[in-house]
């Protein structure tokens, strides 16, 4: 039952969950509501990368343009709000149904594409989605919109409370990463990581590897459609700058610190990234230096992530005790 | 308002200038970029971060020395070095590697570039002031021209025709069509590869860089002005297909003046199906999208490109 | 007749890979595809397994014209190939690229919760398959981590797994060591009579061995088909492709 304890990556894992589970009692024991917003943000952003991971790690379609989803979400909560519609099953709903579409649409025309133009294409549709919300002066245009009160679930949530809107958060991932590791352990998966290995190949053995593809990328932008509907009911503010492509690139680097080849990865990396962002912006305004210095070295120097550092641990440290059980 | 409205010549004309000038800044950006993503199969985002240091760089020296000569001269030597550093320090150890890692370490360099720039220069832009003979207007008929526009029309085009002539008739440009077409056959001709690659990414760079110094006079240089730009730099490419310098000076122009006659445009075009206020509602959201919409046209007929050298099908 | 091509024409930048070809396939035979390099052999394949699609031509197979069709669906009315170039999902082990096939027959792959480690039935499909190539022990093995011989042998089988009605070898035998390559050909001699097979072959010796009629491609075109002795004979191969390899 236990067993998958026996490997590092698991063990680390389950503790930074079961820490994240008791982090709002700690917090208010602590009295530092700062630092819930920081949690919360972090699982938010989580759930993101998660979804983004599901194309890159497992796909292998590179996405530069993961953000629009995000902003979709967001703004599926900000418009109604606007027209004073709070109902947060009609938000929620939109904001599915929504970034469902656009995947399917955006999706349909990138995937014909491989390499460098699929990268380039999402990218260029994200910043299309940019620049058509910046030019919306009936939502604010550049200056974003305001939400005034967050998703009313019929007072069955109530995500004006900081605690409910973290567990509420932090139970969705929890979700998202169990239904990430039954997706590709069954055959949708299979067929998936089968694409990113050698999409001629899986062809070749009778699989419409477009349309696998294709609804990989369309539950992909759908759950990050979801993040994107908290992120706008925590922020309470939306904005184009949402959706810019550099929030795209960031979400891509994210994952890449956590290790693109496990499920938790880019919580872990989600997390890395944004205390990381938090220390240094209080140490310095060029922070971001630091930030792409470090990113320059990770990818010439460094592979396989925080994920993939503990793998190698756990292999060394496997390793290390062989030889003393043989004798 | 928009009913039966007679053609402003003027206006129309004016237009079609600023998105002729537009379309080859567009080209300067997507020449160098659609070599380095054909010849090299490297993805560099950091492309926009040449426009902004020639930029800057121009504007620090004719601020310093009041030349606009020497300012150009040592921006664009500067984006030469620069631009040899970063392939040869870093692009050079990825080209074989995934594609997700020329995507990050491109991400990086533009947080390192731009954070620089702000170390450097400072958060507010910096102005290059213009020489009095190039700052005045020019008149031909009835129509008045700002005569800096038509430098930049002029150099773009200078630019556009000596990139022609460098790659139909010099070696070298022998070298960069085979390099985009058939990467192997360039090393089977014992060709040293490397040497090839530094010298398309430091050109590259260079171009983008005049690009930056050509426009900074009208928008001045500031942080971050690349990060837009390359974007539809981008679509040029795409639409022109990767490795093609000849699709890239097509779409550039083609987007060049749709986008800017979108903008001024297609609320009139609109009233003629819609009405007045759903027009002027709808045209700016539809303007903005309409370079994307027709990349994504052409890709759904040619997923190339317009002019994708043969052997660059992936 | 399995599968009939006409009039097929193919043809890269000016120069045609195929030029009016015509083929025919017998049901259960072993049909060998020689001729020199550059003589068109990829480029058929290609053509067959609907990696690329003619100029002009028909490809019939089981008397229907599957021309237009994209390679998975060839795949599903009964015809499966195997690369020149080792296309197995590298970092999967043996079992696992097995089990990819054995899931492509058992219909469509939009299954999104259980696992397929847990699917039995699957697992003793997959697992028969490698038996039959001699891979039974290595089925936990990672393939890239496998010999090229074993690999070679994993990409047959996974076309194998397919069930197919016809199999497109190219080049079982490339790259392949003396030894590995008479492994192989005793491995294709055992499914000799039940499968109907269409392979391209660069070895002779195995050729020989192995196929009930030979054709000769040259330059786009069939020169010959034949048993192997009338091929041997034929003057105008000898001329065309033979000669050279014995002057």
């Amino acid at each position: 039952m236990f067993k998958f304890l026996e490997n590092l990556p698991a063990r680390v894992y389950l503790a930074v969950t079961a820490l994240l589970a008791v982090a709002p009692l700690l917090v208010t024991l602590g009295s530092q509501p700062f630092y819930l917003d920081l949690l919360t943000r972090i699982l938010i952003l989580a759930i993101a990368a998660v979804s983004l991971n599901l194309i890159i790690g497992f796909g292998g379609m590179i996405s530069l343009g993961h953000a629009a989803f995000i902003g979709i979400g967001a703004y599926c909560v900000g418009i109604p709000a606007h027209y004073d519609i709070f109902n947060g099953f009609i938000h929620l709903g939109l904001a599915i149904s929504c970034s469902a579409a656009f995947a399917l649409i955006t999706g349909a025309i990138s995937l014909r594409t491989h390499g460098l133009y699929f990268i380039m294409i999402t990218l260029a549709f994200a910043q299309m989605l940019y620049f058509t919300f910046v030019s919306l002066d009936e939502y604010g245009a550049d200056d974003g919109l305001i939400i005034y009160q967050r998703s009313d679930f019929n007072g069955l949530l109530n995500l004006e409370n900081p605690t409910t809107l973290y567990y509420t958060v932090l139970v969705t991932l929890l979700g998202l990463l169990y239904l990430m590791h039954r997706l590709v352990h069954a055959r949708f998966g299979r067929v998936i990581i089968g694409c990113k290995h050698n999409e001629k190949r899986m062809q070749a053995l009778g699989f419409d590897t477009y349309r696998y593809k294709l609804t990989c990328y369309v539950i992909s932008g759908t759950i990050c459609g979801i993040a994107g509907f908290f992120l706008g009911n925590f922020t309470n503010f939306i904005s184009p700058e949402m959706m810019d492509w550099t929030h795209s690139g960031e979400l891509i680097f994210m994952i890449v610190i956590g290790g693109t080849a496990g499920i938790f990865g880019p919580v872990v990396g989600t997390a890395f990234f944004l205390l990381l962002e938090e220390m240094l912006s209080g140490l310095t305004q060029y922070w971001q230096l630091i930030f792409g210095l470090v990113l320059i070295l990770l990818v010439v120097f460094g592979k396989g992530g925080v994920h993939g550092l503990l793998v190698w641990a756990d292999t060394r440290q496997t390793a290390q005790a062989q030889p003393e059980n043989d004798s | 308002m928009t009913v039966n409205r007679p053609v402003d010549w003027h206006l129309l004309v004016s237009q079609l200038l600023n998105g002729l000038q537009l379309g080859l800044l567009l080209f300067l950006l997507a020449s160098g970029l659609t070599l380095i993503f054909g010849i090299m199969n490297f993805i560099n985002l950091s492309h926009g971060a040449f426009y902004m240091v020639g930029a800057f760089v121009c504007a620090t020296v004719v601020q310093a020395t009041g030349s606009l000569l020497t300012g150009i001269v040592l921006s664009l030597a500067s984006l030469l070095v620069i631009g040899a550093a970063v392939e040869w320090l870093i692009a050079r150890k990825l080209y074989q590697n995934d594609h997700l890692d020329h995507v990050l370490v491109t991400f990086g360099l533009i947080l390192v570039f731009d954070t620089l720039a702000h170390i450097i220069w400072g958060p507010a832009g910096m102005v290059i002031p213009l020489p009095e003979i190039l700052n005045g207007q020019v008149r031909v008929g009835s129509f008045v021209i700002p005569s800096y526009r038509l430098v930049i029309i002029g150099n773009g085009l200078m630019v556009g025709v000596a990139l022609y002539i460098l790659i139909t008739r010099s070696r070298l440009g022998m070298l960069i069509r085979a390099g985009a077409s058939d990467r192997d056959m360039v090393t089977a001709l014992g060709v040293n590869i490397d040497r090839l690659y530094l010298v398309v990414f430091a050109i590259g760079a260079a171009m983008a860089g005049f690009a930056g110094l050509l426009i900074a006079p009208i928008t001045e240089a500031s942080i971050g002005m690349g990060n837009e730009i390359i974007i539809i730099a981008f679509v040029v490419v795409i639409t022109g297909g990767i490795g093609s310098v000849q699709g890239a000076f097509y779409s550039a122009l083609i987007i060049g003046i749709l986008d800017t006659l979108g903008r001024s445009y297609l609320d009139d075009f609109l009233g003629l199906f819609l009405s007045n206020q759903a027009a002027e509602t709808a045209a700016p959201a539809l303007s903005a999208m309409m370079v994307y919409i027709l990349m994504a046209t052409i890709l759904v007929f040619r997923p190339q490109g317009l002019f994708s050298p043969s052997g660059l099908r992936k | 007749m399995i599968l009939k091509v006409e009039n097929l024409n193919k043809s890269f930048g000016g120069i045609l890979a195929s030029r009016n070809l015509d083929l025919q396939v017998e049901e259960h035979e072993v049909h060998a595809i020689v001729g020199p390099n550059g003589g068109g052999k990829t480029t058929l394949m290609a053509q067959l397994s609907g990696l690329s699609k003619p100029d002009s031509g028909k490809i019939l197979f089981k008397d229907r014209n599957i021309t237009p069709l994209s390679t998975h669906k060839r795949v599903h009315i009964g015809l499966a190939s195997s690369f020149q170039i080792t296309s197995i999902i590298q970092s999967m082990t043996m079992l696992d690229n097995i089990l990819l096939a054995v899931q492509s027959l058992q219909g469509h792959s939009y299954k999104f919760w259980a696992p397929v480690s847990g699917d039995a039935g699957m697992r003793e499909t997959a697992l028969n398959v490698l038996e039959n190539v001699g891979l039974g022990r290595q089925a936990d093995t990672v393939a890239g981590k496998s010999s090229h011989g074993e690999q070679r042998q994993l990409e047959i089988a996974m076309a194998l797994a397919l069930e197919p009605d016809l199999l497109l070898l190219d080049e079982p035998t490339s790259g392949m060591s003396k030894e590995e390559s008479g492994e192989m050909v005793r491995l294709l001699k055992k499914m000799k009579g039940e499968k109907t097979i269409l392979l391209i072959e660069h070895d002779l010796d195995a050729v020989f061995a192995l196929a009930d009629t030979t054709s000769v491609l040259v330059d786009g075109r069939i020169l010959a088909t034949g048993t192997a002795e009338q091929i041997r004979s034929n003057p105008k191969v000898q001329q065309a492709y033979l000669g050279e390899e014995t002057a």
